[in-house]
């Protein structure tokens, strides 16, 4: 609304949307991708967490009849009254197979019934187990919720703690900040008065730090906008049964796990036999089922099985493919009955709709992408951190510049947004490195261990947050960062080193990785010092301490 | 030469013809603005690069993957020839005529 009270064009009213709505949930959002683009690295980093995984040979072995026996045997061995199971198979990026299963609910006692909490307590439980996939040994590894593993839920779910608490509200949260974030994209090209003209257009040189601010900030938006629009829209729909769930309940009724079972292209959610022990199928069994599958999926990469169950009591055999073979999410299922090696049903969806919401689910998730893709897709997703951080930054230089100008002191407001600015876009990269290392400092032996790794994260971060608010600039949180990183490269350097004789892809790529984001993060607070330094002699007085506060153009302009 | 490395190739061409077709950064390249004809010449050019970093991508088993690689690589080439055009301008139409010529030859002869 203009003071005036001039009328208002559509570019001023869409850039006052973009700028309040940008502010106001851009350090989420900033948080939200900056999390999302490490979780395309989910494997590798939950390697980082269990590194007794990487002594293993990262070539899958074939999937075998001998060698799924020898699981199920072990299955048999570990959980005789196992209701259900799944075995995941390796792949090149999880050198280890997932051996999950269901254990019986505990019998309520009869004298008393149960009470409200001992039902609680008295449901089916799942347990997990990794295995050396040529023995179907287990492999002793260290409690751990996984880095790459938090990082993916804390991006859709800002989950917080190993028991899903608050992940409903921190859902409700996530889809709110990719709307504004969608409405912040769109606002943006409207407001935005030199799309084309201004294409390519950079001045990190340019004498108004505001200048430099904008022109990146237009760059990672115009540039990046394909990945943009699709990973912002995409992300809304994997949410949508949570929030648009009116059309799901008119033409389903309370029955919306029918609507999950369409989507996933059966006819109605299949209900489950009673639970019973699963019988042993043995090799002779397995060669069976797994010439069956070949016969109906000639040449296709089974990823994981499970065996369960179906409505008439019969054990069942579900296959899924790899979710690496084409751009549709989820992958298929095929069901066998597990004793007659009958085919039962194929699970993919032909329905257009659901169809191009698998693609839509499916690019999000980018489990197709290659190395090169998903190396790209990390460092567009980069951009599109910096493209919330540079439109952060902005709104605090434009406003210090008008303050500055009529020589005033900036006001409360704007120093809340510096420091929160401050302690997001250069505390949460210190967190990030403050749980990385949680999974070498923590004791293995810890109670509750995955808990206090994310408990790590949280304090970590809110050190930063304190850190901030008490005056310490962005020169002390990115040099922070960069000796934390640079730590966690020579740690990983130590190990793969002692591990030379069978050093293994993802475990000799951790010290490279670390040590450039730790050398990047160094050079973020090079910059900020040497700006700081520079205004200070224009000013013609030495160097403050605390002049390193203001960013302004300081990642930019140091280029010089 | 294989066909997506071509075919980034001719994104990059696309793109860096597209960047010299602006007046700024031509001048900045070549020390003045373009003529109206180079102008249209290098628009054109940038069309036809584009259109010619398709065969490659048409020709993959799934297309879904094959179309998804190749935005991705057609922002890989925005993002260089930005970088190039605000670091290196001097250098933008040594890029275009190098990566044009670099992958004429990587996808001949045409299969």
């Amino acid at each position: 609304m203009r003071v005036d009270a001039a009328p208002e064009g559509l570019r001023q009213s869409m850039a006052w949307l973009h700028t309040w709505a940008g502010l106001l949930l851009g350090w989420l959002l900033f948080a939200i991708f900056l999390s999302g683009s490490l979780a395309f690295f989910k494997q590798e980093l939950n390697l980082w967490s269990r590194p007794e995984l990487l002594r293993l040979d990262p070539a899958p072995p074939p999937m075998t009849p001998a060698a799924l026996a020898r699981a199920e045997a072990r299955l048999h061995a570990l959980a005789p009254a196992a209701q259900s199971w799944r075995l995941s198979w390796p792949d090149e990026r999880r050198p280890a197979a997932l051996l999950s299963w269901r254990e019986p609910a505990p019998a309520p006692s009869a004298a008393s019934g149960p009470a409200p909490a001992e039902a609680k307590a008295a449901r089916p439980r799942l347990e997990q187990r990794w295995l050396d996939p040529a023995t179907a040994e287990p492999l002793a590894v260290r409690a751990s919720f996984g880095a790459g593993e938090f990082f993916y839920r804390f991006h859709f779910e800002l989950r917080s703690a190993v028991q899903s608490r608050w992940i409903l509200e921190g859902r409700w949260l996530v889809g709110l900040a990719s709307l504004v974030m969608l409405v912040a994209l769109l606002s943006g090209i409207v407001t935005h008065r030199r799309i084309f003209k201004d294409f390519f257009l950079f001045r990190p040189r340019a004498k108004a730090a505001q200048r430099a601010w904008l022109d990146a900030h237009n760059l990672c938006g115009v540039l990046v906008l394909p990945f943009l629009l699709t990973i912002t829209f995409s992300g809304l729909m994997t949410l949508h049964s949570l929030y648009l769930p009116a059309g799901i309940a008119a033409a389903y009724g309370k029955d919306s796990a029918a609507y999950f079972a369409e989507l996933g292209g059966e006819s109605a959610a299949e209900r489950r036999g009673r639970p019973a022990p699963l019988p042993l199928l043995g090799e002779a069994g397995w060669t069976r089922l797994l010439a069956q599958a070949q016969r109906e999926w000639p040449g296709a990469r089974i990823d994981s099985l499970a065996l369960q169950r179906g409505a008439d009591g019969r054990p069942q055999l579900e296959l899924s493919r790899h979710e690496g073979e084409r751009l549709q999410y989820r992958a298929p299922l095929l069901r066998f009955d597990a004793l007659s090696g009958q085919r039962l049903q194929l699970l993919d969806t032909a329905a257009p709709a659901a169809r191009v919401y698998g693609v839509l689910y499916g690019l999000h998730m980018a489990r197709f992408a290659d190395w090169p893709l998903r190396w790209t897709l990390f460092g567009f997703g980069l951009l599109g951190s910096a493209l919330m951080a540079t439109g952060l930054l902005l709104w605090s230089v434009k406003r210090r510049g008008e303050v500055q100008r009529r020589g005033l002191a900036p006001g409360r407001g704007h120093r809340l947004v510096e420091r929160l600015n401050l302690a997001t876009v250069a505390g949460l990269p210190l967190a990030m490195a403050g749980l990385l290392w949680a999974s070498r400092l923590l004791p293995l032996e810890l109670a509750a261990r995955p808990d206090a790794e994310l408990r790590s994260f949280y304090a970590v971060w809110g050190l930063s947050l304190l850190a901030a608010a008490l005056g310490c600039g962005w020169r002390g949180l990115w040099s922070a960062g960069a000796l934390a990183f640079c730590g966690l490269g020579l740690v990983a350097g130590f190990e793969a080193f002692s591990a030379r004789a069978q050093l293994t892809l993802p475990q000799a790529g951790f010290a490279p990785v670390f040590m450039l984001t730790g050398l990047l993060l160094a050079g973020l607070a090079w910059h900020c010092h040497r700006s700081a330094t520079s205004a200070a002699l224009a000013a013609g007085a030495p160097a403050p301490a605390r002049a390193s506060v203001r960013p302004d153009g300081a990642l930019l302009r140091a280029g010089r | 030469m294989s066909g997506l490395l071509s075919s980034g190739l001719f994104c990059l061409a696309a793109f860096a013809s597209l960047c010299l077709a602006q007046e700024r950064h031509h001048e900045e390249a070549c020390g003045r603005p373009p003529g109206v004809a180079r102008q249209r010449g290098l628009w054109a050019l940038a069309v036809l690069a584009g259109l010619a970093s398709l065969p490659a991508v048409l020709a993959r088993p799934d297309s879904g993957i094959a179309w998804a690689a190749w935005v991705a690589q057609l922002t890989l080439a925005a993002l260089a020839v930005a970088g190039l055009a605000t670091w290196r301008p001097r250098a933008l139409p040594a890029l275009l005529g190098g990566a044009a010529v670099l992958a004429l030859l990587g996808s001949w002869p045409p299969s």
